[in-house]
């Protein structure tokens, strides 16, 4: 099958997945390893005194039992982020002195069954001398107890951005509204939990498998943590059953896995249980911002002054405060801002750690700008299409650097905006809803306007904000005697497609059909090392775009090789239709699988050339690239019980050129369906101790298929400049504008109600609002 | 302890096995039989994850003991093809990207299965009541749109009737 670029090539891992065969951690046969059960705190914050591990080591089947004096020859894990200043935790996978929240590890056994393992986990105890709380952002402000004495406060990082006088803009503005927006703590909730296997080879090398989105950073986690050198490390990702960020930074279960595999000298293997990820996993979201913004009499935005504030939770390792940093760096959005003043940090609490959730903090960002966007069309009496109109950065403008220095590459806002209104019948709807009030039930119509950070990487930028991952992509290409390829990626497929996509891509650069490409993921014995692999939605903008260079460079060789068999020149030759012919003469054409004969297996070789045929490229994405939509919804709210039911949904958006348009409109509706999750029904609740109270399916609302309505998508396409295939990414884009259309819709029902302001959209927090009727 | 024999069919094989009745129905087909393609997302009967069918009807195979299944016929994926309209599934799932990361895809499969053969349904290709199916099994990828349209799409291609089909686990 051909599949151009722009084609929607069928997934062969979907028909694979449909037999059953899918291969997760969880799948991966070790018939001899030891299953591996750890003891978590059930307190919130508490000095650690002494741990007894005697019950547990006399359970039948105990091998071993580990808690963190055994680790203390070991490395702390670091953070991935390390801003200018920012403060360390130092932890290690096992809790030292202190407990620092409610599920954190501090012992672990190893057991021949899962049954033995469990078990003795469970018979070990701590006594503990309790320490004060730090539950939420204001407590942990006042640094009346601190989780880090060294650190003298609860301050991980700061980040602040300053251009032009706010204070002078804002007194002069006609109006400015000033509100906190708060962005409730969420699960990301992979349906697959995270689960290790650690393997050690007969070579004294280590194989890894777990469920992650990055291979490299894990096998760098785990080389530096335990002094392991690299090259005696393996860590494979095999089928990743969903990750969204949670699967995306070195947890401390992988180095724990390899230090007990090692000092035991078994394969050891470990299945997080739900309630475990619940506690053990990285939340999402969880921000404040807190947002004051000044327009002139027309709408226009004079300036901005805010603070966002990430409630990190107790450990600042993986991304540290980076969802804060990207929610201060994006919330100027696609708008002209003429003055800015912004700061960005991040607090410990007694707290789960948040981490990397899909969107990173662009969500949090949106929900605040959008929901004032709406709530000033309001109040100027403007309508909310035509105040963001009047501030859209214009496509004459583009490329555009914001006041926090990111670049708005490419696109056409007031467009898009237009088409996707019209599409949804915007001016209709919103006239219609008002007569629709049947009973208790009103229907509320409204939008959000987006933009998402995609094709994260320039290597210099990750340095500038202190990512300590480089951002660019390698790939390598092998094509093989028979003349079929391999792709070599460290992109790592977790059900978003990137797989097809990169064969694709190669398939369309060499003009092969999409079979003869295999994509040779999830390995850091085959992949080339990358530093932040897929995240940030870069798979298809940045790994797609080293595919198609190391395609190009393969398609050079294969062209001069398929000269030297049609015995012409190189420079009269073309690849077309899966072989080389000579321009304008199909007679003299020859198939990849001569060409390959001949690379391989040589009578003479060319100048320049060196027998077989393979390539390596590296591409450094010169700036990132803004993709971005509009997300129009109506609603219906029951005012007797609070509860919102999204009727409809149309979604705008534009993400460069598509690859594959299925994939795309996948990523864009499961987005969607997450973001709906999160603006009704989603959230994480501590109960006054900060122990957890949800820690089940039974507390925690997925969305199920009734919840989510039909969603229908408007495409608009502007390629970027800043990669080859003028790709951006689109793995984000679902819920970053969402969730600030759901809330400008109910409130558009709850017409004259106190605003909403908060995530989620819980039936108390709508009825509240309901009953400040003015 | 002595070890009692199960009967019971599993993917139209015949079954004799002494593992313990008390054991959780997944972790045999896991464990025991080898059978990784049941998926456990929660362990807790929530997710639906683990769903299989149990003479025609959907059950969470993380809830339900060895015991329970005595003398019951048992499809799980492995089988599903062996059934009629199981490629057919299978292919609608394919060609509409029903699936991403896949967890969730063998329940969504049996539960499809289920449906279109549930003889008192009217009208299977109503995508109202295809989503409340649905409602069985989380997924947290797709957002359930493409799987409601691949059963959607293999519903109006057999335009089944009421009744009539029986489920069968072998062709
Ligand atoms: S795994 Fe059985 S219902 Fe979730
Ligand atoms: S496809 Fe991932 S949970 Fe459904």
């Amino acid at each position: 099958m051909t599949a151009k670029i722009g084609q929607s090539a069928l997934r062969p891992d979907i028909a694979r997945f449909a037999r059953g065969e899918g291969n997760y951690v969880s799948d991966i046969p070790a018939p001899d390893a030891l299953w591996i059960a750890l003891a978590r705190s059930s307190v919130a914050h508490a000095e650690l005194i002494s741990i007894n591990v005697d019950a547990a080591r006399r359970v039948p089947g105990v091998r071993g039992v580990f808690t963190g004096r055994d680790l203390a020859g070991t490395t702390p894990q670091s953070s991935l982020w390390d801003l200018p200043g920012q403060n360390h935790t130092h932890l290690r996978a096992l809790a030292e002195d202190r407990l620092r929240y409610a599920g954190q590890p501090y012992a672990a056994v190893a057991a021949e069954t899962r049954e033995a393992a469990v078990q003795a986990a469970a018979l070990i105890t701590s006594d503990n001398r309790p320490l004060e709380t730090v539950g939420s952002i204001d407590e942990s402000l006042t640094g009346d107890t601190l989780l880090y004495p060294e650190w003298k406060s609860n301050a991980v990082a700061k980040q602040h951005w300053e251009f032009g006088d706010v204070t002078g803009a804002l007194t002069q503005s006609h109006l400015v509204v000033a509100e906190r927006f708060m962005s409730g703590r969420v699960h990301p909730m992979s349906l697959e939990p995270r689960s290790v296997l650690v393997r050690p080879e007969p070579d004294g090398s280590l194989t890894i498998w777990t469920s992650t989105q990055s291979i490299h950073q894990v096998r760098a986690s785990v080389a530096e943590c335990l002094g392991l050198p690299e090259h005696r490390l393996r860590v494979i990702a095999p089928d990743v059953g969903g990750s969204f960020g949670m699967k995306a930074c070195a947890y401390g279960e992988e180095t724990l896995l390899a230090f007990i595999a090692l000092k035991l000298n078994r394969p050891v293997r470990w299945i997080e249980t739900r309630r475990e990820a619940f506690i053990g996993s990285t939340h999402g979201r969880d921000h404040r911002f807190d947002l004051e913004t000044g327009f002139d009499a027309d709408g226009r935005i004079t300036a901005m002054r805010g603070e966002v504030i990430l409630d990190k939770g107790a450990d600042a390792f993986g991304v540290s405060i980076g969802t804060a940093w990207i929610s201060g760096a994006v919330i100027t959005s696609v708008y002209h801002v003429p003055a800015i003043d912004i700061s960005a940090s991040g607090l410990v609490t007694n707290k789960t750690p948040t981490g990397a959730y899909r969107g990173f903090g662009q969500p949090e960002a949106a929900f605040a700008i959008e929901r004032t966007l709406d709530i000033a069309a309001n109040r100027l009496g403007i309508d909310a299409a035509e105040i963001r109109r009047r501030n859209f950065v214009p496509s004459y403008a583009l490329p555009y650097t914001t006041p926090t220095g990111l670049v708005l590459d490419s696109g056409d806002y007031t467009g898009l905006l237009d088409l996707t209104l019209s599409r949804f019948g915007y001016t209709d709807r919103t006239r219609a809803a008002k007569s629709r009030a049947m009973g208790d039930i009103r229907t509320g119509v409204g939008f959000a306007c987006y933009s998402e950070v995609t094709n994260f990487g320039p290597s210099a930028l990750c340095k500038a904000i202190g990512v300590a991952n480089a951002g660019f992509d390698v790939a390598t290409i092998r094509m093989e005697p028979s003349g079929h390829v391999r792709l070599f990626t460290s992109q790592t497929p977790m059900g978003q497609g990137i797989e097809t996509v990169l064969a694709q891509i190669c398939a369309d650069e060499l003009t092969v059909p999409v079979e003869d490409v295999a994509v040779v993921h999830g390995d850091t014995l085959s992949a080339s090392y990358t530093g932040y692999a897929s995240g940030g939605s870069r798979g298809a903008g940045v790994g797609g775009a080293s595919a198609a260079l190391v395609s190009r460079k393969l398609a050079d060789q294969i062209r001069r090789w398929g000269a030297l068999v049609l015995k012409a020149d190189p420079a009269e030759v073309e690849l077309i239709q899966g072989g080389v012919q000579v321009v304008d003469d199909p007679v003299r054409r020859c198939s990849m699988a001569a060409i390959a004969g001949e690379a391989y297996f040589p009578s003479t070789v060319p100048e320049g050339l060196e027998p077989g045929l393979e390539a390596r490229a590296v591409f450094e994405p010169s700036s990132l690239a803004i993709s971005y939509g509009v997300v129009a919804v109506e609603i219906e709210v029951d005012l007797a019980l609070g509860t919102v039911r999204v009727k409809d949904v149309v979604f705008g958006h534009d993400c460069g050129v598509q690859i594959n348009p299925k994939i795309v409109e996948g990523q864009i509706i499961g987005g969607v369906a997450q973001a709906i999750g999160a603006s009704l029904f989603e959230t994480i609740e501590f109960d006054d101790a900060m122990l957890p109270v949800t820690t089940s399916l039974h507390d925690y609302f997925l969305p199920l298929a009734a919840d989510i309505p039909t969603i229908n998508l408007v495409h608009q396409t502007t390629p970027t400049p800043f990669s080859p295939l003028g790709v951006k990414g689109v793995g984000e884009s679902g819920v970053i504008g969402t969730p600030a259309a759901i809330a400008n819709a109910v409130q558009h029902a709850l017409e004259g109600s106190g605003l909403l302001l908060t995530l989620p959209l819980t039936p108390e927090r709508v009825l509240k609002a309901n009953d400040t009727l003015r | 302890m002595t070890a009692r024999v199960q009967h019971f069919e599993l993917n139209g094989q015949r079954i004799e096995c002494d593992a313990h009745p008390s054991k959780l129905v997944v972790d045999y087909l896991r464990e025991d039989a080898g059978l990784t393609g049941t998926n456990i997302g929660c362990g807790e009967g929530v997710c639906g994850t683990c769903s299989i069918l149990v003479d025609n009807c959907s059950a969470r195979s993380c809830l339900l003991l060895l015991g329970q299944i005595e003398e019951t016929s048992v499809l799980t994926i492995e089988g599903l093809a062996g059934h009629t309209l199981g490629p057919v599934i299978q292919d609608a799932f394919s060609r509409h990207f029903a699936a991403q990361c896949g967890y969730c895809t063998p329940a969504m499969l049996l539960i499809a299965l289920e449906y279109l053969l549930d003889g008192t349904i009217e009208n299977h290709a109503d995508k109202t009541v295809i989503r409340d199916r649905l409602a069985s099994v989380m997924c947290r990828c797709t957002g359930y749109q493409p799987i409601i349209d691949a059963i959607h799409d293999v519903a109006k291609s057999l335009a089944l009737g009421p009744a009539s089909q029986k489920l069968r686990t072998t062709p």
